[in-house]
């Protein structure tokens, strides 16, 4: 074998390092040899238990039988029988007692002893202390005898005590088997034999099949201690002396076996020597086994084994390290001179050569060395020269690019992020109006350069580009010495590693100030631009809030202006009628006509009045709509009948064109005041005994349109549009018609804000068609009818009622008072004040009170609260009598708990109606 | 290397073969008449079972049990032991409850050679080499117990029992004994199984006045007869029975008379560690209201003995089974439970008990030491047993 090369040295190594797996291997077959050798050492040791406890069961055994076999022996029932008959023939029992002696010294026993059935000890080949005694009563009735004996009475059973020390037999430990004696199928007594504990020695302590250390261990429990009963090997004279005590933690096996435990296993003995062992249980002298060998003795062997196993490894471990070293020695050589060659050479020592040592593969190596060596030597004269060449031509280059950043305003830069070094060209020394003979590049010379406001911006646009792994871009001022400002616009990027750090940074700088300038001239301009129309937005703005208010004030004004008018006009309406109605000074024709003039005129403004105010509330957005599905024909039927007077006068006749039911979606009231607004007109603008046709008809899509086509004049085309405006009205030859000018108006927005539409188509000379359309209604949400009793009868009272009504008005309280006094039976009080009426309501107790709301100091909801808090008060009915008329203030009202609310001017007929209901 | 692929080897050596279950069959009455007895003994067999299976099983192997239903019929019993052994060959048996079952299956493992496991107290006079008897022999329960009712009530002594089997026997063992220790028999009396026909019996006992009755009766006639004693007023009469344990107690209400006794060698109330354990664990088991006894305790005692067998034996064959069962010992919740290897039953303590009302015992009187069992007594020898046995009489 050719060792000067590297594969039979590697192959001699790799076997030198074999011992390895050896040691493995070794440890394997040691573990699997010692749990074989354990095993059967548990098991040898678990037989020779099971044999040494099958001795010592089959050696008491026999005690059992020969106590029982001499218990039925002629002698033994003739000795006691004698005894108990009083007859003792000392002839006889000398014969006896001769038979027993044979037999004790043949099989070995120490005594044996006869008890009569009263515990009389009467016969005995020892003669000791106990003769004589009784064991029911003498000084030995304690002990273990005594027990065995009365035991062996009573179950008629043979018993074998405990080892105990027994007094007369000079206090030694003494084990007694006691058989009944019977006579006839009657006990007459026991015969108790006294073991010789020695030939029990004898058995237990074979020690056959133990080898040296091995050894049988008895014990038994006394008290709380474990007592042992036999001799023991590490203990001297153990025999009944020796003592651990239970729960001790040397004796483990023993102290389980002694509870009846069974087993076997490696563990500590009584002196804490570590063992192989099993231990047993005796039940019959209730004692504990252990068959027990030293360790060291029953695994000798595998230790023997494990001791020649590691000795023979640790050599041949040793040999394998000392050749491995031996031979790594010889290999490195020739590599550590090649290396100190290669370190001369890398030092520029180019003519250094490597020796030529070792074996072939190392000599080789060095050879392709040498050769690569002169290779290279030549190799870098040639780049010497190459290097001088290209240093021309990049400083032509390096010139070219200065004039070319001079030209552009251009400079550029670069850091070596990695030594520090940074790299301006001339063309960022001449932007920062710097010396480059003077100052080096540096980036502290860069920050002092820039206005100190902007370097902390540019400074985290740098790191936030090296962060981000991104380019940059920030334009900045620079501040020069002399306090002019520059704006240059950088623009950078960083090159990274793998690991994501930079290495090195480059970038441009480039003077933009004109740029920059420019740009914020422009923007100055631009801003005041802005600047102007804001200011021209805001005005137009106010403008219109200025229009909004106007026109608000106005809905205002309309609203309060109406509310005004209502009440002179209540008291105008009011007298009116009683002036109509006064029995008892009827009116001259004359004056009865003037009175129906006031009252005309007085309703005509009435209706304006109330028409200003819904369009005031229309405009003002308070107009509140109940919506409900109303029958249309019904509701036109209703309004003809309250314009017949009206058609009558002027002979006009009224045709309904209805096809079915039609119901529509609609406020009922302003429904009602629309079609008696449109119907009113085509009456009043038709010319005499003209017709004026209504139609009702289902036109689709769930719309409902309502027709009032008269035979008027017909109205002009370019008077159309003007139609619907509020004030507007179309012809001066209409003067003599009564009209407000606004009917039209109101209706086009209350059909609009029932989600309806209104509209006109006329021919002159032929007639007007004036139109609604609504949505139709659900059938099933149609309401049932309810009739309405209006019908106001002239009532008298049984008894007398008073009244108190509390006013601040003095017309308004005239009125009333007027109305009353035609009912005798009734009686009015009257207050201005809400707390003079208080006072009247306490101490009069009136049947019904009349409220008006708005009152000078407390004000009608208080009165009421008041009323209806005191309990003098509180049940008397309570009406509002205000000039509130508003929807909103009729619910106000009837939630704070009025009984009912009238508004003002006045309806007679429903206040004397409503008096009626309150006060029968 | 070499290491590592000769471990890879030895654990798929050790893995690669299933580990195959150990069986043991139990036949014990699910239904019929002795079902309320015997299910309490399945329960103590599964937990004992379970016990072992938590420690890792027997031999490397699990333990499953095959239980089938006796039926409360003798005839059954045998058939079904005997598929057991043929069919699912089980490693031993556990079961029967009464004599007849007993001896309806005694031929069976006698002639298969295997090994069953008898948990309850007898009347003796049987050693098979084929069955480990757990129950107490006649010496371990009812003489010792005759004769503490002897020295603690009287000498007139009344017997009652059930009319089958058990009672007789052990009624002729309690005269034969009442014969040699100077006892006398007021009375003798026995109720066919299930009835409860007591009222002449009462009168009996009444007019006799007994110092004690020795009563072997079995299931609910003794309902019958507490009841009676009671309802004629002879609650304070000594009484002393020997075939009901604590669940009987306390569903037939022995807990009302003032002076009753049970003899056992196991009671539930037993202090002491092991049996603290032993009751808490078949609590926990099987429900907090259950109540154990002596059958139950030696049907878990049994498992036990047979597990510690099987690993001495390191075999499952009933034979080498049946030869390391005789050396056994274990420490259990009666105290030492030892095999008797002369007469195949166990070392037993002889107990007395003073029934509470709830059912339960309060240990009054304990035997000095475990008692050496003696399947026939040895006042006699076996021969004359047996004439005696025929005769019926002493």
């Amino acid at each position: 074998m050719n060792l000067s090369k590297i594969i039979p040295r590697l192959m001699l190594g790799f076997l030198l390092l074999s011992p390895l797996p050896l040691a493995g291997l070794a440890c394997l077959y040691l573990q699997a040899f010692e749990n074989t050798l354990q095993q059967l050492e548990l098991e040898k040791l678990s037989s020779l238990a099971d044999k040494r406890a099958d001795q010592i069961n089959t050696y008491v055994n026999e005690r059992l039988m020969d106590a029982r076999l001499l218990a039925k022996s002629f002698a033994a029932v003739n000795v006691l029988q004698a005894h108990g008959n009083k007859q003792a023939d000392p002839a006889q029992e000398q014969d006896h007692r001769d038979y027993f002696h044979t037999l004790l010294e043949i099989v070995g026993y120490y005594d044996l002893l006869l008890i009569d059935a009263d515990g009389n000890v009467v016969f005995s080949i020892l003669h000791e202390a106990d003769l004589g005694t009784n064991l029911n009563t003498g000084p030995y009735r304690d002990t273990v005898l005594a027990n065995a004996y009365r035991e062996s009475i009573a179950l008629l059973d043979t018993q074998i005590t405990q080892a105990q020390a027994y007094a007369p037999s000079a206090g030694k430990p003494a084990i007694f088997v006691v058989a009944p004696v019977f006579k006839d199928g009657k006990v007459i007594g026991s015969l108790a034999l006294q073991m010789d504990l020695d030939k029990l020695a004898a058995v237990t302590g074979d020690t056959t099949g133990l080898g040296r250390t091995g050894e049988t261990v008895l014990a038994q429990i006394d008290g709380n201690q474990v007592l042992y009963v036999g001799a023991l090997r590490h203990i001297p004279d153990a025999a009944f002396r020796y003592r651990v005590p239970l729960g001790d933690k040397v004796a483990k096996p023993m102290q389980s076996a002694l509870f009846g435990g069974h087993g076997k296993g490696i563990t500590h003995d009584y002196v804490g020597q570590k063992i192989i062992c099993a231990w047993r249980y005796l039940p019959a002298l209730r004692w504990g086994m252990v068959v027990k060998i030293d360790n060291a003795e029953a695994f000798a062997p595998l230790y023997q084994l494990q001791k020649i196993t590691w000795v023979t490894l640790t050599v041949l471990l040793l040999l394998a390290g000392i050749a491995a070293l031996l031979m790594g020695r010889a290999l490195v050589l020739p590599i550590r001179q090649l290396i100190a060659a290669t370190r001369q050479i890398a030092a520029g020592e180019l003519e250094r050569r490597a020796p030529l040592a070792g074996c072939s593969e190392f000599q080789q190596l060095a050879l392709a060395f040498n050769t690569m060596t002169e290779q290279l030597q030549f190799q870098y004269q040639n780049l010497e020269r190459q290097v001088e060449q290209r240093t021309a031509e990049i400083s032509l280059a390096m010139k070219q690019l200065n004039e070319a950043q001079y030209i552009a305003q251009v400079g550029s830069w670069e850091l070596d992020l990695i030594n520090g070094v940074l790299i301006w060209t001339d063309e960022v020394f001449h932007l920062f109006e710097l010396d480059k003979a003077k100052f080096a590049a540096s980036y502290e010379a860069f920050l002092n350069a820039i206005h100190p406001e902007d370097r902390d911006a540019v400074n985290a646009a740098y790191r936030h580009s090296l962060q981000t792994q991104e380019s940059y871009e920030i334009t900045h001022r620079l501040l020069m010495p002399d306090g002019r400002i520059k704006y240059v616009t950088e623009r950078g990027v960083s090159c990274f590693n793998a690991a994501g750090e930079p290495i090195r940074s480059v970038g441009t700088v480039q003077d933009v100030t004109l740029l920059k300038q420019t740009e914020m001239a422009l923007k100055q301009l631009n801003d005041e631009l802005e600047e102007r129309v804001q200011q021209r937005t805001e005005l137009l703005y106010q403008a219109k809030e200025e229009a909004d208010r106007a026109n608000g004030a106005k809905s205002e004004f309309l609203s309060r202006m109406s509310h005004e008018l209502r009440t002179p006009m209540n008291a105008i309406m009011g007298f009116a009628q009683l002036l109509e109605t006064d029995d008892e000074t009827p009116l001259t024709l004359d004056q009865a006509d003037n009175v129906a003039e006031i009252r005309h005129a007085g309703r005509h403004l009435l209706e304006l009045i109330n028409e200003i105010l819904d369009l005031a509330r229309i405009e003002t957005g308070r107009l509140a709509l109940s919506m409900e599905p109303v029958e249309v024909p019904l509701l036109i039927t209703e309004c003809m009948g309250l314009l017949q007077p009206l058609t009558l006068e002027r002979s006009i006749e009224l045709m309904l064109d209805k096809d079915g039911v039609s119901t529509v979606q609609a406020d009922r009231l302003r429904l009602r005041q629309i079609l008696l607004n449109l119907l009113s007109n085509a009456i009043k603008y038709n010319c005499d005994k003209g017709r004026v046709l209504i139609s009702c008809r289902v036109i689709g899509s769930g719309r409902v349109r309502i027709a009032l086509c008269d035979s008027g004049r017909g109205i002009a085309a370019d008077a159309l549009p003007r139609l619907f405006k509020p004030f507007e009205r179309i012809e001066s030859a209409y003067d003599g018609i009564e009209g407000t000018g606004i009917g039209l108006a109101l209706s086009k927005r209350l059909i609009e804000a029932m989600g309806g539409s209104i509209g006109v188509e006329s021919v002159v000379g032929t007639g007007s068609t004036f139109w609604i359309e609504l949505a139709e209604a659900n059938i099933e949400d149609y309401p049932p009818a309810h009739a309405d009793s209006d019908t106001v009868t002239q009532s008298t009272y049984a008894t007398a009622r008073t009244l108190l009504y509390i006013e601040d008005n003095p017309a308004n309280l005239r009125l009333v008072q007027k109305i009353i006094s035609t009912h005798t039976e009734l009686s009015l009080l009257d207050a201005r004040t809400g707390e003079e009426g208080l006072k009247l309501a306490m101490a009069h107790h009136p049947d019904l009170i009349m409220l008006d709301i708005n009152l000078p100091g407390m004000n009608g909801f208080d009165v009421l609260r008041h009323l209806h808090e005191d309990p003098i008060t509180c049940d008397i009915p309570v009406i509002a009598i205000s000039a509130n008329a508003m929807e909103r203030d009729i619910k106000k009202g009837l939630a704070a708990g009025f009984t009912d609310y009238l508004t003002k001017p006045l309806d007679i007929q429903k206040f004397l109606a409503l008096l009626d209901t309150l006060l029968k | 290397m070499g290491v590592v692929l000769i471990t890879v080897f030895i654990v798929c050596r050790y893995y690669a073969i299933p580990v195959q279950p150990i069986k043991i069959g139990v036949v014990h009455s699910l239904t019929g008449t002795m079902a309320v007895s015997e299910k309490p003994l399945v329960d103590a067999i599964h937990l004992a079972v379970e016990e072992i299976n938590n420690q890792g099983g027997l031999l490397g192997q699990p333990v499953e049990i095959v239980v089938v239903d006796g039926q409360s019929n003798s005839a059954v019993f045998a058939r079904e032991a005997e598929r057991l052994i043929e069919q699912e060959r089980v490693s031993v048996l556990f079961g029967c409850w009464t004599s007849d079952c007993r001896k309806k299956v005694k031929p069976v493992v006698e002639k298969h050679r295997h090994l069953l496991f008898y948990p309850v107290q007898y009347e003796g006079m049987e050693q098979s080499p084929h069955i480990l008897y757990t129950g107490s022999a006649p010496n371990q329960q009812v003489v010792p117990g005759v004769r503490w009712a002897m020295q603690t009530f009287g000498r007139r002594v009344y017997l009652l029992g059930s009319d089958y089997v058990f009672p007789r026997t052990a009624n002729l063992i309690i005269a034969d004994f009442l014969y040699a220790s100077g006892g006398e028999i007021v009375g003798e009396h026995y109720l066919p199984l299930g009835s409860n026909d007591v009222q002449a019996i009462i009168q009996d006992i009444a007019q006799k006045k007994p110092d004690v009755v020795l009563n072997t009766l079995n299931g609910d006639s003794n309902a019958a007869f507490f009841s009676a004693l009671i309802k004629a007023g002879l609650n304070n009469q000594p009484l002393v029975s020997f075939s009901v344990e604590e669940s009987g107690m306390l569903a037939w209400q022995g807990g009302q008379l003032t002076r009753h006794y049970g003899v056992w060698s196991y009671f539930q109330s037993l202090p002491g560690e092991e049996n603290q354990r032993f009751v808490a664990a078949y609590q926990a088991r099987f429900g907090a209201d259950r109540v154990v006894s002596d059958p139950v305790e030696a049907a878990y005692v049994g498992v036990k003995l047979w597990a510690q067998a099987v690993q001495d034996a390191n075999s499952i064959e009933p034979g080498p089974v049946n030869s390391t069962l005789l050396r056994q010992s274990i420490k259990s919740p009666s105290g030492i439970a030892s095999v008797d290897a002369d007469t195949r039953h166990l070392w037993k303590m002889m107990r007395v008990g003073k029934v509470r009302p709830d059912g339960q015992f309060k240990q009054v009187f304990a035997s000095s030491a475990a008692l050496r069992p003696q399947p026939w007594p040895t006042y006699r020898n076996r021969g004359a047993w047996q004439t005696l046995l025929e005769r019926g009489r002493p």
